[in-house]
C-alpha cells in the first residue's frame, strides 16, 4: 500500500513539474522602479509590461488598443477622451477594477495642488479628470495633442494598494512574484486575466546579467530560453542551432554632433561628415547587413509618419565631403573626439568605422570609451562632447520622438536650436486631421535633414534568440517583452 | 591587552581613511546616481524627484556627516539604485561569495601544500620538475580565462553544470555545489600553482639548515625528518601567503562572479560602482576592510599554535 502510494506522488510529482512551464529571460538592466508610474527606464517597461495595462496598450503593429477600458472615444475638437471600462477586469489582489481605481490612478499622474503630478504630461495637458457613471471616465486637455492618445498606456493600478513600490499590482497577464536586486525578477501567470485564453506559461523569471557573453554561455547551456537584443556578431556565435528571429526595431542609431562646439556649428562640416561617413558599410561590417539605412530621426517602421526618401539625401562622396570642408575653411581637416559609452560594443564597431571613414576626407577622430554613468552625465546631461553615437529607442508617438531636438527640451543633447523646427513640430500635434498632422512629422524630419542635424546611420535589427522548443514570440516596435503568447511546443 | 586596543584603533582609522577616499573619489569622478538609475528616457520632473529623495542636491559635508551619523548608529544606509537598505543587500550576498572563497581556499591548501612538498622532495627530479612546469603554467593563466574555458567545457560541451543558474544552498544544496565548484577551481587555479613555490622554497630552505643535516647523519630517514621536522618549521611563511591570497580571493571573486553570473559580493561592488550607488560602495568598503582585518587576526593566531614562541604582542 505504501509502495503505491510512494509511486503515486513521484508520478504527481513528475506531471505537475512537466505541466508548470517556466522561462527565463536574459535582461542586461535592473528595474529602476517597480511602481508603474514612477519608472522611466526601458528596461524596467521591457519586464513590467507584462505586469502593468493602462486604459490601452500597444501591440505589435505599434498602434494601440484597448486594454482595461473597452472602447473610448475622442470629441471633434481633440480635446475630450472618453473611457468606457471593461467589466469583469481584476487587479492582481483579486478586486475589481472599478471607476475609482481609474480616477485614483490618472490623478496620481496628473498632481493637484499640493503635490506634483508623476507624469509631466498629464500635469502638463490635462486639465480635468471625471468620473460620469460608473463604467466611463472623462478626460479634458488644456491644448490641443493629438498624440496625447499614447499616454493612456500607462498603468492603472489600485487604490488600496498603500506600497506600489514594494507590492506592484495591476492587470496584465502576469502577476508580480519577487524581485531580488542585481538577480531576478519573477512573475506568474495571473489565472484571472480578462483575456481567458492568455497567458500560456506558468512562470517567467528575467534574469539580469549584465555580461554579455555571461548570458550567451547561459543560453547555449540551456539556462536561459529568450536571449533578446543580440547583435549581429554574437547571433553568428549561436549559429543555426538555435531560433532566432529578426525584424526591424523601432530605433535610430545616430552619431550626434555638438552643435555648440566649433567646428560643427557650421552647417557646411555637418553636411561634409555627412557625405563621408558610409552608411553601407557600417550596416554591412556593424551589423552584418542587418539594419535599415535611415536619413533622419525616423526608423520606417513608423509607416504612418516616416518620409522616405532621405536616406540617400546625403550621397557618400569624398569629393562633395572635401568641397564642404574647404569652404568651412578645414581644406586640411581638423581633430576631433568620439565619445562611445563602452558598454554598448555595437556602437564601439560603429565608432571605429566612422573613424576610418572620416580619415578619407582628413578629419582625425579619436574614439574616448566611456561608462554608461559618464557618458548620461557628460554628454546626455552636460552636453560636453564634440562627437557620440548612440542608439534611441522608439516611442508609439512620433512627437515623443522628434521632441528631443526642440530647442527647450532639457534633453535636447545636440544642441539643435531652430525656431522652425519648433513651430512645425508644435503644429503637428494641434492638427486633428491625420494627413494633415503626418505631412507636418515628415516636413519636421526633413528639417533635421537638410540642417544635417545628427549623422542618422540605421535602425539595426532586432534579433532574439529562442529556445527550439520555444513558439509564439511577437516582436514589438517598442522597447517590451510580450511573454503573454509564449508557449511550448 | 594593549596590543589589541592600538590594532583596533589601527583598524577603525584605516576604515575610516578608506571610506573618506571613497566619498572624495565619488565627488570627483563624473556621474549622477539618479541619472544611472533612470536612463535616457526620463523626464525633467522625475530626475528632479529623484535626486531630491536621494538628496544628491544637499552639501559635500551634509552628505558626509549624515553617513557618519548613521554608521555610529550601526545604520549603512540605504542604496540609491534599488533603495532596499544597504546591509540586506550585502547579507544576501555573502553566502555566495563566502562558499566561493572557503572552497578555493580548501582547494589550494588541500591540493597546492601537498603538491608543493612532493615537489621539494623530488628537488630535480621528473615529478619535481614536471609539477614546477606545471605551476608556472598555472601562475599564468589568468582566473577570468581558465573560467570561461572551464564552464565552456564543463558547461556547454559535457552538460555537467549550468552557467549562471546559481542555486541558494537552502534551496538545494548538490545544485549550488555544482555552480560554485567551477568558479571556485577558477579562483583557486592561479594560488594553487603560487603556494606549490612557496611551500616547495620553503621547504626546501628547510632541507639545507643544521637541524636537518643533523637528523640525516643521525640516520632517521628521510620521511620522518620531513614530515616530523621541516614541515613544521615551513608551515610560517606558507601561512602568510595563505593570507594574502585570501585577501586576494575576495578581489579574483569579483572577476569570477562577473563571468560565472554568481550573485555574490563582487558583483554587488561592480554594479554599486557603475551605477555610483555611493552608500552601498561605502557600505561593502567598510565590510571588504572589516574582513581583510579578521583575516589577518585569524593568520596570527595560527602562528601561535604553529610556533608557541610567537606571541601577539611581539610581532607589530
Amino acid at each position: 500500500m505504501r509502495k503505491i502510494l510512494v509511486i503515486i506522488t513521484l508520478f504527481f510529482i513528475t506531471v505537475t513539474s512537466l505541466l508548470s512551464q517556466k522561462i527565463v529571460v536574459a535582461v542586461m538592466q535592473d528595474p529602476d522602479f517597480l511602481d508603474p508610474h514612477r519608472a522611466a527606464a526601458s528596461g524596467t517597461y521591457e519586464m513590467m509590461f507584462n505586469v502593468f495595462e493602462g486604459l490601452l496598450k500597444p501591440d505589435s503593429n505599434g498602434s494601440v488598443v484597448p486594454a482595461v477600458a473597452e472602447d473610448y472615444h475622442i470629441s471633434d475638437d481633440g480635446l475630450t477622451y472618453t473611457f468606457t471600462l471593461r467589466s469583469g477586469v481584476k487587479f492582481h489582489n483579486g478586486s475589481e477594477v472599478t471607476v475609482d481605481d481609474v480616477l485614483y490612478s490618472l490623478k496620481r499622474l496628473k498632481g493637484n495642488n499640493q503635490e506634483r503630478g508623476l507624469s509631466s504630461d498629464f500635469e502638463k495637458f490635462v486639465s480635468k479628470i471625471e468620473a460620469v457613471d460608473e463604467k466611463t471616465i472623462k478626460v479634458e486637455l488644456n491644448t490641443l495633442n493629438t498624440d496625447f492618445l499614447e499616454k493612456f498606456i500607462i498603468a492603472i493600478i489600485p487604490a488600496n494598494n498603500d506600497n506600489h513600490e514594494l507590492n506592484p499590482i495591476g492587470t496584465g497577464p502576469f502577476k508580480f512574484v519577487k524581485y531580488q536586486p542585481g538577480q531576478r525578477l519573477v512573475i506568474e501567470k495571473f489565472d484571472e486575466y480578462w483575456n481567458p485564453e492568455l497567458p500560456i506559461v506558468d512562470e517567467v523569471e528575467f534574469r539580469i546579467i549584465p555580461d554579455n557573453q555571461a548570458a550567451i554561455m547561459s543560453f547555449m547551456a540551456g539556462e536561459v530560453q529568450i536571449l533578446p537584443r543580440l547583435d549581429a556578431i554574437q547571433a553568428m556565435v549561436l549559429g543555426n542551432r538555435f531560433n532566432l528571429i529578426t525584424a526591424e526595431q523601432n530605433m535610430v542609431q545616430l552619431m550626434a554632433m555638438n552643435h555648440a562646439v566649433s567646428p560643427f556649428d557650421d552647417i557646411r562640416v555637418r553636411r561634409a561628415i555627412n557625405h563621408a561617413v558610409d552608411k553601407d558599410e557600417i550596416i554591412e561590417i556593424v551589423a552584418g547587413g542587418y539594419g535599415t539605412k535611415l536619413g533622419s530621426n525616423m526608423s520606417p517602421i513608423m509607416s504612418r509618419y516616416y518620409l522616405e526618401g532621405l536616406e540617400d539625401y546625403y550621397e557618400t562622396s569624398l569629393v562633395r565631403s572635401r568641397q564642404l570642408l574647404s569652404e568651412a575653411g578645414y581644406l586640411d581637416g581638423f581633430k576631433t573626439k568620439i565619445t562611445v559609452p563602452s558598454n554598448y560594443q555595437f556602437h564601439i564597431d560603429t565608432a571605429q568605422i566612422i573613424v576610418e571613414q572620416l580619415k578619407r576626407v582628413g578629419i582625425e577622430a579619436e574614439i574616448e570609451l566611456v561608462e554608461w554613468s559618464v557618458w548620461l552625465d557628460k554628454v546626455y546631461t552636460s552636453r560636453e562632447y564634440e562627437l557620440t553615437i548612440i542608439g534611441l529607442t522608439g516611442k508609439l508617438s512620433a512627437y515623443d520622438i522628434l521632441r528631443r531636438y526642440i530647442s527647450d527640451y532639457p534633453r535636447n543633447f545636440y544642441n539643435y536650436f531652430n525656431s522652425e523646427y519648433d513651430r512645425v513640430v508644435k503644429m503637428a500635434i494641434e492638427r486633428t486631421d491625420i494627413e494633415e498632422k503626418a505631412s507636418l512629422f515628415k516636413q519636421a524630419q526633413r528639417i533635421l535633414t537638410e540642417d544635417a542635424a545628427a549623422v542618422y546611420i540605421m535602425d539595426p535589427n532586432f534579433i532574439v534568440a529562442l529556445a527550439p522548443d520555444l513558439f509564439g514570440y511577437k516582436v514589438y516596435p517598442l522597447y517590451v517583452q510580450d511573454m503573454s503568447t509564449l508557449y511550448y511546443r | 591587552m594593549y596590543v589589541y586596543v592600538k590594532k583596533l584603533f589601527a583598524m577603525v582609522f584605516t576604515v575610516l581613511l578608506v571610506s573618506l577616499i571613497a566619498f572624495v573619489a565619488f565627488e570627483v569622478i563624473p556621474g549622477n546616481p539618479a541619472l544611472s538609475r533612470l536612463g535616457v528616457d526620463a523626464e525633467e520632473s522625475q530626475f528632479e524627484a529623484l535626486s531630491a529623495e536621494l538628496g544628491l542636491d544637499d552639501p559635500l559635508e551634509e552628505r558626509l556627516s549624515r553617513w557618519i551619523r548613521g554608521l555610529l548608529t550601526g545604520d549603512l544606509g540605504t542604496s540609491m539604485r534599488y533603495s532596499v537598505p544597504v546591509s540586506d543587500l550585502i547579507f544576501d550576498r555573502i553566502p555566495v561569495t563566502l562558499s566561493l572563497a572557503v572552497m578555493a581556499m580548501m582547494f589550494i591548501t588541500l591540493i597546492g601544500i601537498p603538491l608543493g612538498i612532493v615537489s621539494a622532495k623530488y628537488g630535480h627530479r621528473l615529478p619535481g620538475i614536471l609539477i614546477s612546469m606545471i605551476s608556472q603554467i598555472g601562475m599564468a593563466i589568468p582566473s577570468f580565462w581558465s573560467g570561461i574555458i572551464l564552464m565552456y567545457i564543463f558547461g556547454i560541451v559535457l552538460r555537467w553544470v549550468s552557467p549562471g543558474g546559481y542555486v541558494p544552498w537552502s534551496e538545494d544544496a548538490v545544485g549550488a555545489f555544482k555552480s560554485l565548484l567551477l568558479p571556485a577551481i577558477a579562483i583557486a587555479l592561479p594560488s594553487i600553482a603560487s603556494i606549490i613555490r612557496y611551500t616547495r622554497n620553503s621547504v626546501m630552505d628547510q632541507m639545507k639548515s643544521d637541524y636537518v643535516q643533523l637528523a640525516l647523519s643521525k640516520g632517521l630517514n628521510m620521511n620522518s625528518v620531513l614530515y616530523k621536522h621541516v614541515l613544521k618549521n615551513s608551515l610560517i611563511p606558507i601561512i602568510t601567503v595563505l593570507g594574502m591570497i585570501a585577501a586576494n580571493i575576495l578581489g579574483g571573486s569579483i572577476v569570477i562572479e562577473q563571468v560565472f553570473t554568481l550573485p555574490g559580493l563582487g558583483r554587488l561592488l561592480i554594479n554599486a560602482i557603475s551605477t555610483r550607488d555611493l552608500p552601498l560602495v561605502q557600505g561593502m568598503v567598510l565590510y571588504i576592510a572589516f574582513i581583510i582585518v579578521i583575516i589577518n587576526f585569524l593568520i596570527d593566531i595560527v602562528y601561535t599554535v604553529i610556533d608557541p614562541r610567537i606571541r601577539l604582542g611581539a610581532r607589530g
